[in-house]
């Protein structure tokens, strides 16, 4: 069985240096992988992220990442990504991770994501070419981490994204943001495809537990819902939880992008 | 016409300051609301550190002159709690 440490929206800068270190350590004695949903940093700036890349740097497992819209605040986010790529970390937008845990191939498919709304009350892609260009970014990210869940060859199958694909776990923030925090796109993509658990952030008022329409589990782990440093979950079939922190374990394979 | 007092205008005022601490640079919260009354200005919400909380503070101060604020900001830091004792099995 695989266990899996996630956590979204750290939203570190230079205040919070080093803080939650320990608690990374811990949760890679506990996983046998870091999964980090998206807003990492408060502005989106290569200072805060300066400051992400050293929190995570050399932990002994893999640690797997999308981007949130803080992330991209600075619109510096191509080189946030870099920077964290330096130092390890994989970046999701649109692509497949996996890794080997004792035997069992784990795969993560990531993207950031959009708000658009649920069914029923949604945006619409008509009328001003404002509206358009939402709606269709929207699409456009749902069809990416569609892609990427296509693409992902994995025994236990693992999406990420930044924003929320179902309602559930937005309950707690006022129904009236709730467009802008997710889509039902992402839950269209993940249940077309199937995976065994989704995880997202954003939401710092939501619930942590969810599901979508086909049944898939949904968790929000934004660290303000989660009121801990992380969530453990455990994945996939068999009874013996594998061991973290295995030297070895840090190696994955990162897909190309596949859109 | 006597338009008199317009009490719309403290949520507008109230919006303005929480697009503010939303959006300026030593801030960017977006969990804290404001509400004005009687010319004060009330923020409530959680940020992670104090001086997070003081920040939002003082943003709310340069864009409300003349208003006391009343910071009822809460902090909550998550990681403070300690190590994660429970998990939980996907089915």
């Amino acid at each position: 069985m695989t266990c899996v440490a996630a956590v979204g929206d750290i939203h570190l800068d230079r205040d919070l240096a080093g803080h939650l270190r320990p608690a990374l350590d811990e949760a890679a004695t506990q996983a046998n992988l870091l999964l980090l949903a998206g807003d990492l940093t408060r502005h989106g700036t290569i200072d805060e992220a300066e400051v992400v890349a050293d929190e995570l740097a050399g932990l002994p497992i893999p640690v797997v990442c999308v981007l949130g819209n803080h992330d991209y605040h600075s619109d510096q986010q191509d080189a946030i990504r870099r920077l964290l790529e330096r130092d390890g970390v994989v970046v999701l937008e649109g692509e497949t991770f996996t890794t080997d845990v004792g035997g069992v191939t784990v795969g993560v498919a990531g993207a950031k994501g959009f708000g658009v709304g649920f069914a029923g009350r949604c945006a619409s892609d008509f009328g001003e070419p404002e509206m358009k260009v939402f709606t269709r970014y929207a699409k456009s990210s749902a069809q990416s981490l569609r892609n990427a869940l296509e693409e992902l060859d994995a025994d236990v199958r693992i999406a990420m994204t930044h924003y929320a694909p179902v309602e559930d776990t937005l309950r707690g923030e006022p129904p009236e943001i709730w467009p802008f925090l997710g889509s039902y796109l992402l839950a269209e993509a993940a249940d077309a495809v199937g995976v065994d658990l989704y995880v997202h952030g954003h939401a710092h008022a939501g619930a942590e537990q969810g599901m979508t329409a086909g049944g898939i589990s949904v968790r929000n782990v934004a660290q303000p819902v989660l009121r801990r440093p992380y969530a453990l979950y455990r994945v996939g079939e068999g009874s013996e939880p594998q061991e973290g922190a295995d030297p070895v374990a840090r190696r994955g394979t990162l897909t190309a992008k596949s859109r | 016409m006597d338009r008199g007092v317009n009490p719309g205008v403290d949520v507008y005022l109230a919006k303005q300051i929480e697009g503010a601490i939303a959006g300026d640079e030593r801030t960017a919260e977006l969990g804290v609301t404001v509400a004005v009354r009687a010319g004060r200005v009330f923020l409530r919400g959680t940020v992670s550190t104090a001086n997070r909380k003081q920040a939002a503070g003082e943003v709310a101060a340069e864009h409300a002159p003349g208003h006391e604020i009343v910071n009822e900001i809460q902090v909550e830091d998550p990681v403070d709690r300690g190590s994660v004792a429970t998990e939980e099995r996907i089915r």
